[in-house]
């Protein structure tokens, strides 16, 4: 087999680190492949990807064994900039990865580092903006770009000096549905049209399963198992078993005992309905009201016509939105970035003062900042400021009481986020979804009746984001509210009692997960996608079910005559 | 002031965005020695309007004319009052008594306070110079590309390190600010007030609980942007492009400039030469007396 | 009947225009005496025994020169004191009488004189009058005297301090050291005054600016009015011989007699008048050559004198500064080590430079923008701010942002990153993004930021501390000893910078800082602050060190 990357049993050890973060590695990746690197958080994929271009070892220290050949020469033998020209990097944060203020600049970069002739770099810069749909973008500001976009130029970035293999670190982990499909759309024409081989490290597999050929699965820094993506299929239990969601699709088809080779919604509804005579769904849910008990009680918070915009003359960021939450409900706000949810947080949040309107918390006009709303911020780094998880935790409470040292609450909450064996740690220094976890408790802590989270999934494996669900379920049956942000579709279909979707400032669809899910223009038009199950389940019966394990069950139900299975 | 656009470099079309970074820079270099040359406040006021006349042709938004008019309304009040009471020099007019030594306890103690009409002249001055520096170095980090700014430190002979790290600070100034914001936002929500009180212990808690986060994200920024330059052939060994040519136009503009500086040092020596009583030549009268008023 | 009317009205004429020439040719002459005249606060009586003063003032408003002879008798029990060269003194029985004749030109001329008188101990309680006649005109003054209180007949008047220096309103500047009298150094006058736009150094109109300006604090118990002739001088600390430099600026024009530069020499003279407060500040400028005077300790003799009873001596030490050698000298060793650092670094900056990893130069960059963030555009802005609140002390509130906030963010820098040349880096960037953003660009700023950076990597060096940290592990925790280390040396390195800004100021811009001042500042900003934010710094590193990527 013709190689472009390979690697021979690879092991790397960081430097102050007893264990290898990467073990007895061996691997090789044909030109032209697409390759999805997978595994839970910390498993060493991310190690394995820096390996790549020769940032590990020539950037980290540590200590490396084995052979790592990219396009048959030794990366120990070459420095990082010779490996760049064969393999370019792009990395999770947009952000942080872009150096430059225009398009152009950032992606003239790697040219000029090469000494390439400015004429010649413009032309191939025009060449590079264009493969990645940016052509129209050379003159425009990075800040000026969407998130998807930003990552679409990180990737113009380093394709501009042709390499041979591209290769990404969780690319989509901090994208909106919207950004997330323009970018793998880019790296799919890349792939095929290009030929260019891509190595993509992603946990979100339904998302990035269908476009990739292989699939490698790690697990504390060994390949556990790797083959193709139709095989990753058929292993789908192994993969659950290592905490990765598979497409959706695949999971009903698995439960259902039915072979698909496609994460495709289409094809698995034509092998299940196959296999399965499954009746047509005849009563129809009521999709209208939002009949939960819950909306019996006090309403927790009530907007009235609220609007902003945060320059006078600028652009309505919240026009005209009318809501109320009622106490002990689990809301999703959804919508495109852009579409106003983390400004109606912040407004309820007390951070941002309504152009007009009015809000109410738990009855009570607000002014400002409320002790009666907990927030959660995007980034929940920002929110950690104490030297251990223990004064994290009671760090509010602190405020409220001098004094107050640790209550039974607070040991609770600890233990259902699993952090009891943390609590001395600096809280700065812990994995990424830990940090969130400690924002969460600290949060919870002061026990405020609203809780605002600003996109708490982002980046968050599954694992963690079934963690924090579960946590906030137990506060909203305890009487709480929760209202949060996400562009997951799946994880607000399945855990939220309802779902309201901004686009452009206004509400464009608020009730029942299966209400809004199924408004399919509302969604086109708010940049969402239904979760799969949903489309599954229209197009197998015409129902509404929203999560796997409701659409197996009305199958195995309608046809087998019981939920066993 | 908190606000990450307010501070980014955003590419634009207008003539300002168009200058070449050479030809922004040297007009600062030129803006710096004229501040010191000059001293009339009219004059000095003409070259601050001119600041603010280039940032309204670079269409500064209205969140960057607030930045600009709170550090500069700051600087001139602080300038303008420190100056009016503290001035020491004579001679020195009382225009008004803020606290008169009558006072028992505070005007004994501090002897009175007064404001004197030519500390807030001076202050006005003074206050003009540095607001216009301020306005300008503004104008250049708000309007050129920091890879512009890399390229013309290197064309200068700046290490190539240097230079980079230097606009590395200047693209993340205005991330660390939002960021600062978002981190005292963060403690308020938690019940803390940050700016409450000045009273030691709490400043320093403050400071810790804002660096903490602050840092911590600034530690795993520096890795990521650091693999990705370095992905990208960021290196020491490779021989880079040197900036492109300097449009001559400019390239004349900042010369003219430069001359038009240097005229101005010699009409300054010749104006002292004669306000001096060492040299004056009759034929120079109207000049002296332009000179007088304007420089 | 006619003709006998028309001589009637003719006299009657005559009479009138006589009378009324008369009456002119009096009002022509016209004379005043005031008894007391008061030098300060109008009294409605003196006392008995008191030393009191009359005024006698007389004009001449005709055409004509003439002479007038002036007689004034004064009341039984109120007596001319001293020497009265100005009238002839007699007496008429009990009472005294002046007279004198006083020669006065046309047009308009005026003559007065201030006579001492003193009222008897004796003399008992009641209106007095006193006469004065002339021009063919007799007056009388009344002088009221009241019974003399008991407590205050003994007390005396007393030159109870001599404060220097203070500015024109009388306010002393806490930062500048007492009894010391810094003098301007006019040497570089002619470049400064250009620079200025003040015009050409003129000595004798430099001359006549005061240096400073002193206060004599009179205690007057017994409220005495009296004019007093002041005289300062100075005197050699040790032989207390009278030593040259000070002067009072001379009368008699630019033009002769070495202008104002001619009077006096030596000496500090003023006349003044003891107004009758209790206790009365008397503010004199003092103008002083510093052509004539120099460095060193010297006696400030103050010496009053009213010409009657002996004259009041008061002596205070005093500090001459002429030159500041010991700020020149610091600025100099302190521009010339960081010039040759910055040359000998110029030369291997690119070496220290390929040495760090990228990974560190994006770091020490950020922290740079973060230490900007934190503490340069805060101290931009509350700087001036504190000042206004609270004046010289400003530093206290400030001091947290420039010393304990930048020396935490260094000293975790530097425990992140333990390799030479970061602090020195971090330092540029924050001085590079100053002057890009806010286009803060001078002689000090070089200095300041050139020194720190230089003295903290010495010692950071010297003392071991880059070599220790190397050899640590990440995420230790450090022994109390060892951040007390760490925090002395940046204490110590920052005391140092503090010093030699301080003394900058004193050379560049002629700024003087009391010593205590200076020891305060260097204490509280300098070193204290500073260890707390070395101490700060340490920890924060030590937990920053354990933050690793996502």
């Amino acid at each position: 087999m013709n190689k472009i990357v390979e690697l021979q049993n690879v092991t790397f050890t960081y430097q102050q680190r007893t264990r290898p973060s990467v073990a007895g590695i061996d691997l090789a990746i044909a030109p032209g492949d697409f390759v999805l690197l997978t595994g839970a958080t910390g498993c060493g994929k991310s190690t394995l990807l820096k390996m790549l271009n020769g940032l590990i070892p020539h950037e980290s220290g540590g200590t490396l064994t084995g052979r790592i050949l990219i396009g048959g020469q030794d990366s120990r033998q070459r420095s990082i900039a010779e490996l760049s020209q064969q393999v370019g990097m792009v990395f999770q944060s947009p952000d942080d990865q872009l150096f430059s203020t225009t398009v152009y600049d950032e992606t003239a970069f790697i040219l000029e580092n090469t000494g390439m002739a400015p004429a010649a770099i413009a032309s191939r810069v025009n060449e590079t903006l264009r493969l990645v749909g940016l052509p129209d973008k050379q003159d425009a500001s990075i800040h000026a770009l969407s998130g998807g976009q930003k990552q679409r130029l990180a990737v113009a970035s380093v394709l501009a000096a042709r390499p041979k293999v591209l290769a990404l670190d969780e690319p989509i982990s901090q994208l909106d549905p919207r950004g997330a499909a323009e970018l793998l759309a880019v790296l799919e024409e890349l792939n095929r049209q290009q030929g260019l081989t891509i190595i993509l490290v992603e946990h979100r597999l339904h998302e990035v399963m269908p476009l990739c050929r292989r699939v490698l699965l790690m697990q504390e820094g060994r390949l556990v198992w790797q083959g193709t993506r139709e095989e990753a299929y058929e292993q789908a239990p192994l993969f659950e078993h290592y905490g990765l969601r598979m497409p959706q699709p695949v999971d009903i088809c698995r439960l259902l005992g039915v072979k698909t080779a496609s994460a495709q919604v289409e094809d698995a509804v034509a092998a299940v309905a196959k296999a399965y005579p499954v009746p047509w769904q005849t009563s129809q849910p009521r999709l209208d009201s939002l009949d939960d008990p819950a909306l019996l009680s006090e309403p927790a918070i009530e907007i009235e016509q609220l609007s902003f915009r945060y320059e006078r003359k600028g652009q309505q960021v919240l026009d005209a939105v009318d809501l109320v939450i009622p106490q002990g409900q689990f809301v999703a706000l959804m919508g495109n970035n852009g579409a106003g949810k983390s400004t109606l947080l912040q407004q309820i949040g007390g951070l941002l003062k309504p152009g007009q309107g009015r809000i109410r918390v738990i009855g009570q006009p607000l002014t400002g900042l409320s002790r009666a709303v907990g927030m959660v911020l995007q980034n929940p780094d920002l929110m950690l400021f104490n030297h251990t998880v223990t004064q994290e935790i009671s760090f509010a409470l602190r405020q409220q009481a001098a004094g107050f040292t640790w209550s039974p609450q607070c040991q609770q909450l600890v233990d259902d986020l699993g952090l009891t064996t943390m609590l001395d740690d600096f809280p700065l220094a812990l994995s990424r979804g830990q940090r969130l976890r400690v924002a969460l408790a600290a949060v919870l802590a002061s026990r405020p009746p609203v809780l605002l989270l600003d996109e708490p999934t982002t980046g968050q494996d599954i694992g963690h984001i079934k963690d924090i669900v579960h946590l906030l379920q137990q506060y909203t049956r305890q009487g709480g509210t929760v209202l949060f942000c996400t562009h997951d579709a799946e994880v607000a279909a399945r855990y939220a009692g309802r779902i309201i979707v901004l686009c452009q400032g206004r509400v464009v669809a608020d009730g029942r997960p299966e209400a809004v899910f199924t408004q399919e223009q509302v969604l086109h038009a708010a940049g969402l996608k239904a979760p799969a199950a949903l489309k599954m389940a229209r197009q197998l019966y015409g129902g509404t079910a929203l999560t796997v394990e409701e659409v197996v069950d009305y199958v195995q139900q309608k046809c087998l005559g019981g939920s066993a299975g | 002031m908190y606000n990450k656009n307010v501070w980014e470099a955003v590419p634009g079309d207008t003539w300002v965005h168009q200058l070449d970074v050479r030809t922004k820079l040297a007009a600062l270099v030129c803006c710096a020695v004229l501040v010191v040359l000059l001293d009339s406040p009219r004059t000095l006021y003409l070259l601050f309007c001119t600041t603010l006349v280039l940032h309204g042709i670079a269409r500064a938004s209205w969140a960057r004319w607030r930045v600009l008019l709170l550090f500069v309304m700051l600087g001139i009040w602080g300038s303008m009052i420190s100056q009016a009471l503290f001035y020491g020099q004579e001679p020195r007019t009382v225009v008004a008594c803020l606290l008169s030594p009558a006072v028992p306890l505070i005007g004994t103690l501090t002897g009175g306070v007064y404001i004197y009409r030519e500390g807030l002249e001076y202050g006005a001055v003074q206050a003009l110079r540095s607001a216009s520096m301020l306005s300008m170095g503004l104008l250049i980090s708000w309007t050129s590309d920091p890879r512009q700014l890399l390229r013309s430190f290197l064309a200068w002979k700046m290490p190539y390190e240097l230079a980079f790290m230097l606009i590395t600070g200047l693209r993340f100034l205005p991330v660390i600010f939002q960021e600062t914001a978002v981190v005292l936002t963060a403690q308020r929500l938690r019940g803390f007030e940050p700016l409450r009180s000045l009273a030691p212990r709490r400043l320093i808690q403050t400071a810790f609980q804002t660096l903490f986060p602050i840092l911590a994200r600034t530690l795993r920024r520096a890795v990521t942007l650091a693999f990705s330059v370095e992905s990208r052939g960021f290196g020491r060994a490779v021989h880079r492009l040197g900036l492109g040519r300097w449009p001559q136009g400019q390239w004349f503009g900042c010369v003219l400039l430069l001359l038009v500086l240097l005229s101005l040092m010699v009409l300054k020596v010749i104006d002292a030469l004669q306000f001096n009583g060492i040299r004056y030549f009759p034929e120079l009268r109207r000049f002296y007396d332009l000179m007088k008023v304007w420089m | 009947m006619k003709k006998y009317l028309c001589c009637l009205l003719v006299t009657m004429l005559a009479f009138l225009i006589g009378a009324t020439a008369a009456a002119s040719a009096r009002e022509e002459i016209p004379f005043s005496l005031q008894l007391p005249y008061d030098l300060g606060k109008n009294r409605a009586a003196v006392k008995a025994g008191e030393q009191i003063q009359a005024l006698f003032s007389i004009e001449n408003r005709g055409l004509a020169a003439m002479e007038q002879w002036v007689t004034i008798t004064l009341p039984a029990g109120v007596d001319p004191v001293g020497q009265q060269d100005n009238w002839q003194v007699s007496r008429q029985g009990e009472a005294a009488v002046l007279a004198r004749q006083v020669a006065l030109s046309g047009g308009y001329s005026q003559w007065f004189d201030l006579i001492p008188l003193k009222v008897a101990e004796s003399a008992g309680p009641g209106t007095y009058y006193a006469t004065v006649a002339c021009n063919g005109q007799t007056r009388q003054v009344p002088l009221k005297v009241a019974v003399r209180e008991a407590a205050t007949a003994a007390e005396d008047v007393k030159l109870a301090r001599v404060i220097l220096p203070l500015n024109s309103d009388g306010k002393p500047d806490e930062r500048l050291n007492q009894n010391t009298l810094v003098l301007r150094d006019r040497q570089l006058d002619y470049f400064k005054n250009v620079l200025r736009g003040k015009g050409a150094t003129n000595l004798e109109v430099e001359a006549i600016h005061p240096v400073t300006h002193m206060a004599l604090e009179i205690d007057n118990p017994a409220g005495q009015q009296k004019l007093v002739v002041i005289t300062v001088r100075l005197l050699d600390a040790v032989t207390q011989q009278p030593a040259a430099g000070l002067f009072t600026p001379g009368s008699t024009g630019e033009d002769k007699d070495a202008g104002s530069l001619g009077g006096h020499e030596n000496t500090l003279m003023s006349f003044s008048a003891l107004t009758g407060e209790t206790t009365q500040r008397i503010m004199l400028p003092v103008f002083a050559d510093e052509r004539l005077l120099s460095n060193g300790q010297y006696m400030l003799q103050v010496h009053m004198d009213d010409g009657l009873t002996p004259p009041l001596v008061h002596n205070i030490p005093l500090t001459v500064v002429k030159k500041d050698v010991k700020a020149a000298g610091v600025v100099g060793v302190a521009v010339v080590t960081v010039l040759g650092a910055f040359l000998t670094g110029g030369r291997y900056i690119r070496q220290v430079l390929a040495l760090l990893k990228i990974r560190w130069l994006v770091t020490i960059a950020l922290f740079g923008a973060a230490a900007f963030a934190v503490v340069t555009v805060p101290s931009t802005l509350l700087n001036d701010f504190f000042h206004i609140l609270l004046g010289p002390f400003g530093f206290i509130v400030t001091g947290f942002f420039h010393s304990i906030f930048l020396y935490t963010l260094l000293v975790a820098l530097v425990v992140l990153i333990p390799r030479p040349g970061v602090v020195a880096l971090m330092t540029l960037v924050r001085m590079l993004l100053g002057m890009l953003a806010f286009g803060q660009i001078s002689p000090l700023t070089f200095l300041a930021y050139g020194l720190h950076a230089l003295l903290l990597e010495g010692l950071f060096a010297g003392g071991g501390v880059y070599r220790r940290l190397q050899a640590g592990q990440a995420g230790q925790e450090f022994a109390w000893r060892y951040i007390l280390v760490v925090a002395v040396i940046c204490g110590v390195a920052d005391s140092i910078t503090t010093y030699v800004n301080m003394q900058s100021m004193a050379f560049l811009y002629r700024l003087y800082y009391a010593d205590w001042y200076i020891d305060m500042l260097v204490a509280i900003n300098g070193f204290a602050y500073t260890a707390v934010g070395a101490a700060c710094g340490m920890l924060l590193g030590s937990r920053l060190s354990r933050v690793g990527g996502d």
